[in-house]
């Protein structure tokens, strides 16, 4: 496990491709951000004011043995720069957070549109854990670099200049020091840096390797227990927790040396401007201020001014992370915003009169990652209106895929479905879905009450009708033991519910929206006994007239089923009724007579 | 019980004070860090002032020692930049080695509680928690005490500096600078307070919104409901940042308040130096030392509030932490014991009953059952009848309430923990693969098998085929909780894991659950074969292979109802019947 095992080729591309992203995105927040370096500019203003006037003061004070009550002008446009700074850097900060929350918040919406219009098929593959970490953290992330670096990308630019500006119409020699010495500093921390680029982020990846080792350990705490092993694993935590901090430090050490570089020339330019002012007071030296002598004033002027000259770089260097974070959420988001859209694209056509849905579907053919992965290859199935169609396979028949064809969430690469003698490609895809039931595996409730959930089926749907489904689909036999009854709140993923009640929860929400076509995946699975007698029941009682496909393996589905469809590697190889299939002792009969030991009836 | 502010960093005082010297030098050098910054800044101001008056005759300026402050602020330049990097190494240093122990003394005090004591903290997303707080723990040094050490530290040496000059001066100094460094920070902090929750809030309702689009995203699109889940994220959006853009203000507004304090601290000392020095009392080339003193002194305050609202996610962070290890365990082994147990074992329960709190309902009541040595026993129910709460009791993870456990004739409170890890093995529901090794995830069960044991170990699973077809074969790592292996997979794997480990008694706990039929038969098959001859206790609500068990427990709501062969409960027992009719 080497730290940060990076940089090839084919990642450098990446890089370059996450960078133009992130730089394209400024226009979202392009107002905001050159308010944010006019504030900054301003402030950087204010400070050279401040040290003019102090430096005039003192000048006063000491070198002309004026009183102090003559000075009150110059106390009060001291205090007054003091004031606008002070005011300046709060507007700057609320700018340069609007900077970036433009850009996050728009960015957001739109990954969240880009999503949605990938549809299913897409976050099936993807781990949730992932995507809601882009939406979310990674998004966040991108806050700083609007916000922080890219401002101090001009500011160290803009703020060096105007001090170096100010300061060589006293002193060539004292604004040649700095600006000598400016251009060293970044070649200097692109020399050390080019090893060790960013300390923070190489910190923090250490910092995560180590809680990621700690969080497996903690999650097999119960395994490690049952194997005896549980004592052993603290010398274990200690041994590579020792490990990571040598490492670490390796690289820490020699990152380090860039921001000491900087440190360095800062302070060393200010030692010699101060040493150059001195010497010139005392005469040593006469070049640098075209002929004229400085007074203190301008002396102290330009010793307050060298720590400002090189502040902005230090700043920028501390800013650094951000870019680093940026750039690893860009790679992330980028790539889910520039991925194809895999659903119907859909056309107009709606079938008005129908009495039933009909769909078939000819010869299908699709395949994942490229080609590289088929799914189908070539199924055909028919659905009719009152017949109830099974559909059994082994994992990786293509099962699923096939009901996502049905859904519209993906497109078949060749072969077509027609609803009704019409391509489901030129039907109106809002059309489609409101002919579709659909109830999968796993079912999700969502945030909100009982009833908000039911009423998802159809939104104008008045209290008889919901209750009448929620009756009907056994909702109610639950929830009128809950004190708040229908208006129960669930939460992510129905919190609260059993399974089997959340599974009731998608039926009666099935139920109110009425369509003809229902499709079910396994819909019973991981229910027990009681709860799968329920959902059985609610079902049956709703399949009539409609056009039904159940996805199986459960044989007391198929025991109910009109007609049966076997799937194998992507191609439906046997159908007909349950008598018929057991008669032809085919591929049906391996699969429904393979598990040994099973009771006979 | 009332805690000081840090009170609550109290149990981890340990793993800071082993580190103790590490972490004052740290802070050492950050404090001369700081020091040689002030040095740098009021020297060459003094050095120009004295020159420039000194200048205004020949004769003084050439009678001037020059010599001394040009060398030192050259000095302090450098002493500035080395112990700046000194700084960051030691503090860095310091803070992985106290991270290092932390971890390490947290996981000593929850070992003996896990699992039963941690059954709250299960969930993925608390210990994610537990793991983010010790590192918010670990940070407290580098991001809090150091800076806010060198802070008070400073105060106290500019003080003495500006005391030299006037007391008035460093008086007024010292006030403002604790005003900035510690009210500002402060009254920053606690503003901070409320809003950073209102803000986590609104992150968690965020989560919560974009994980329910993404797992129920068919069921937004098929009810078209996508405007109205977009217009909702837009909505927890809007508040969320309303609460950012709060805390942006509360920042800005302590950057003022500091730019203010420090801006007054000089203009005061400048008003009351220059009185000092036309009444002759001070030396006009003080003026400029004190004021770039003062200037250079408030740059350590600049990041104090950030430090502040740190130490009071810290304690939240710490507080967390005290609680769970604070917790009994339920269990504690004697670790004197020696017993002998036999190679092989029965497995006897004697009128056992237990619940999870006094005030909760028995999870199992007066359940007697025998398993004579190598026999194999299922124990069958609908969930919530106790299967779970069985396995529990056998590996001693809680004590019954009454009743007694034996194994090979010995109570299972009188053996010591190895001995009991010895003796019994379970396969688990949901195992646990570690991300490491497929060779490291078996070798856990037995540090010092061989190739030939390992392999002997797959082929009894029925996984040798997979994992040599894993592109390191054996040396393939299998990722964060096995993602390289499918569920039916990681499962045999387990079982694997139980063959090498080669203990006379089994625990099955629903092996099968979840996996698809054909997966399922195989492993059936595979934990049969394993098992053969050894002590079993099968606990499963997937009626398959009973036939091949020796006897059937049916558990209902924590009793054992009915107990025979397969065959006979067939016959007898029609609920039985009924299940495993519904398994056809």
């Amino acid at each position: 496990m080497a730290i940060g095992i990076v940089n090839d080729f084919d990642m450098a591309v990446d890089t370059l491709r996450s960078r133009r992203w992130l730089y394209a995105q400024t226009r979202l927040a392009r107002g905001a951000m050159v308010c944010t370096v006019a504030l900054s500019w301003l402030a950087g203003l204010a400070v050279i004011a401040q040290a003019f006037f102090l430096s005039r003061i003192i000048q006063a004070l000491f070198i002309d043995a004026r009183p102090r009550a003559a000075l009150a002008g110059a106390f009060a446009s001291f205090a007054a720069a003091v004031l606008v700074r002070a005011a300046l850097s709060w507007l700057k900060e609320i700018s340069a957070f609007s900077a970036g929350e433009k850009v996050r918040s728009q960015v957001r919406l739109r990954l969240l549109e880009r999503i949605t219009a990938r549809g299913p098929a897409f976050t099936r593959g993807e781990r949730t854990g992932g995507l809601t970490s882009v939406c979310l953290e990674q998004i966040e992330g991108l806050q700083d670099f609007y916000a922080l670096y890219l401002p101090q990308l001009a500011l160290v630019v803009l703020l060096p200049l105007t001090i170096a500006a100010v300061v060589s119409p006293l002193s060539w020699a004292a604004a040649g020091l700095l600006l000598v010495t400016a251009p060293l500093i970044p070649l200097f921390t692109i020399l050390v840096g080019m090893g060790a680029e960013n300390i923070s982020q190489r910190h923090f990846q250490a910092l995560a390797r180590m809680s990621a080792h700690f969080l497996d350990v903690l999650q097999g705490l119960a395994t490690l227990k049952l194997f005896g092993r549980s004592r052993e694993e603290a010398e274990r935590i200690a041994r590579r927790s020792d490990d990571f901090r040598r490492r670490t430090m390796d690289v820490l050490r020699v990152a380090f040396v860039s921001s000491a570089v900087l440190e360095f020339f800062a302070s060393l330019s200010i030692a010699l401007t101060a040493v150059y002012l001195g010497m010139s007071y005392l005469g040593y030296f006469s070049f640098g201020t075209y002929g004229r002598s400085l007074n203190l004033a301008d002396g102290l002027f330009i010793l307050l001014l060298a720590p400002e000259f090189f502040l902005p770089l230090r700043d920028l260097g501390a800013h650094y992370h951000a870019r680093a974070q940026a750039l690893a959420a860009a790679d992330s988001i980028r790539i889910l915003m520039e991925a194809p859209i895999a659903g119907l694209r859909g056309g107009t056509t709606r079938i008005e009169d129908a009495r039933g849905i009909r769909i078939q579907c000819r010869s299908l053919h699709l395949a994942y990652d490229d080609g590289r992965r088929p799914a189908l290859k070539g199924a055909s199935l028919d659905l009719s209106p009152g017949r109830h169609t099974v559909l059994v396979g082994g994992s990786g028949a293509g099962k699923s895929t096939l009901l996502f064809v049905l859904l519209g969430f993906i497109r078949p690469d060749q072969g077509d479905v027609l609803v009704n003698g019409v391509p489901l490609n030129e039907i109106d895809p809002a059309w489609w879905r409101r002919q579709i039931g659909w109830i999968g595996q796993d079912p999700v409730l969502f945030h909100g009450t009982l009833r908000d959930n039911l009423r998802m089926g159809r939104p104008d749907a008045d209290e008889a009708e919901i209750t009448a489904a929620a009756r009907a689909a056994g909702v109610l036999s639950f929830a009128d033991r809950l004190p708040r009854g229908l208006d129960t709140p669930v939460g992510e993923k129905g919190v609260g519910l059993s399974r089997g009640e959340a599974q009731r929860v998608a039926v009666g929400r099935v139920f109110l929206k009425n369509a003809p076509v229902l499709l079910l995946d396994e819909p019973f699975s991981g229910l027990d006994a009681d709860a799968e007698r329920l959902v059985r029941g609610a079902i049956e009682s709703y399949r009539s007239g409609r056009t039904v496909l159940t996805v199986t393996h459960r044989l007391a589905d198929i025991h109910r089923a009109d007609r049966i469809e076997v799937l194998e590697d992507g191609r439906v190889i046997e159908s007909g009724g349950l008598d018929e299939l057991l008669a032809a002792g085919g591929p049906f009969q391996r699969l429904a007579g393979m598990h040994p030991g099973g009771a006979e009836p | 019980m009332t805690r000081g502010p840090l009170g609550d960093f109290r149990p981890f005082a340990g793993a800071f004070a082993r580190h103790l010297q590490r972490l004052a030098l740290g802070t050492l050098a950050g404090l001369a860090a700081a020091a040689a910054g002030i040095g740098l800044m009021s020297v060459s101001g003094w050095f120009i002032s004295a020159a420039a008056a000194a200048g205004l005759a020949p004769a003084t300026a050439y009678l001037f020692n020059f010599f001394m402050p040009s060398i030192g602020v050259r000095i302090f330049a450098i002493l500035r930049t080395a112990a700046r990097y000194a700084e960051r190494v030691l503090t860095h240093d310091a803070t992985l080695r106290v991270l290092a122990d932390l971890r390490v003394w947290f996981y000593r005090r929850i070992e003996p509680l896990a699992p039963a004591g941690l059954w709250r903290f299960r969930s993925g997303d608390m210990l994610n928690r537990i793991v983010a707080d010790i590192e918010a723990l670990d940070n407290l040094y580098l991001r809090a005490f150091s800076p806010a050490a060198v802070a008070l530290l400073i105060s106290i040496l500019a003080f003495l500096l500006l005391a030299a000059v006037d007391m008035r001066i460093a008086a007024t100094f010292w006030v403002l600078f604790m005003l900035a460094g510690g009210g500002v920070s402060f009254a920053a902090a606690k503003m901070a307070g409320p809003t950073g929750r209102r803000i986590a809030i609104r992150m968690a309702e965020l989560r919560i919104r974009s994980v329910e689009g993404l797992q129920g995203l068919a069921e937004i699109i098929l009810f078209e409901a996508t405007g109205l889940h977009h217009d909702r994220i837009r909505s927890t959006q809007t508040a969320l940042v309303a609460g950012q853009r709060r805390m942006a203000r509360i920042r800005g507004m302590s950057a003022a308040a500091m730019h203010l304090l420090s801006g007054a601290a000089v203009l005061v000392a400048l008003y009351l130096g220059g009185g000092l020095v036309a009444s002759g009392r001070q030396s006009g080339d003080t003026l400029a030392l004190t004021a770039l003193a003062i200037g250079a002194a408030f740059e350590c305050v600049f990041g104090l509030p950030a430090a502040f609202q740190f130490l009071s996610r810290t304690r939240m962070a710490g507080s967390r932490l005290v609680e769970i290890v604070e917790c009994e365990p339920a269990v504690r082994f004697d670790p004197a014991s020696v017993t002998a147990l036999p190679d092989r074992c029965a497995v006897d329960l004697n009128h056992v009953s237990f619940r999870y709190g006094p005030e909760l309902p028995w999870a199992l009541e007066n359940v007697s059952l025998a398993v004579p040595a190598g026999r194999r026993l299922a124990v069958v129910g609908e969930s919530g009848a106790g299967k779970s709460t069985l396995i529990n009791l056998l590996v001693r993870f809680f004590d019954p309430v009454t009743g007694q456990i034996r194994i090979g004739g010995a109570d299972l409170r009188h053996l010591s923990e190895p001995d009991l890890r010895r003796t019994v093995v379970v396969v688990s529901q949901q195992p646990h693969l570690f991300s490491a090794t497929a060779r490291e995830n078996l070798l856990m069960a037995r540090p010092d098998a061989d190739d030939a044991a390992l392999r002997h170990a797959l082929a009894a699973a029925r996984l040798a085929d997979v994992v040599d077809r894993l592109p390191d074969g054996l040396d393939t790592w299998i990722g964060e909780a096995g993602r390289l292996l499918s569920a039916g997979q990681a499962r045999r794997l387990a079982v694997a894991r139980a063959v090498l480990r080669d203990a006379p008694v089994w625990v099955l706990d629903e092996p099968t659950e979840g996996l698809d039929r054909r997966t399922e038969a195989d492993l059936v098959e595979s934990l049969l074969d394993a098992t053969a001859g050894r002590t079993v206790i099968w606990i499963t609500h997937r009626l398959i292979g009973m036939d091949r068990l020796d006897e059937v427990a049916v558990m209902e709501n924590g009793r054992v109802a009915d107990m025979g062969a397969h065959g006979e409960l067939l016959v007898r027992n029609p609920r039985y019947a009924s299940w495993c009719a519904r398994m056809r």
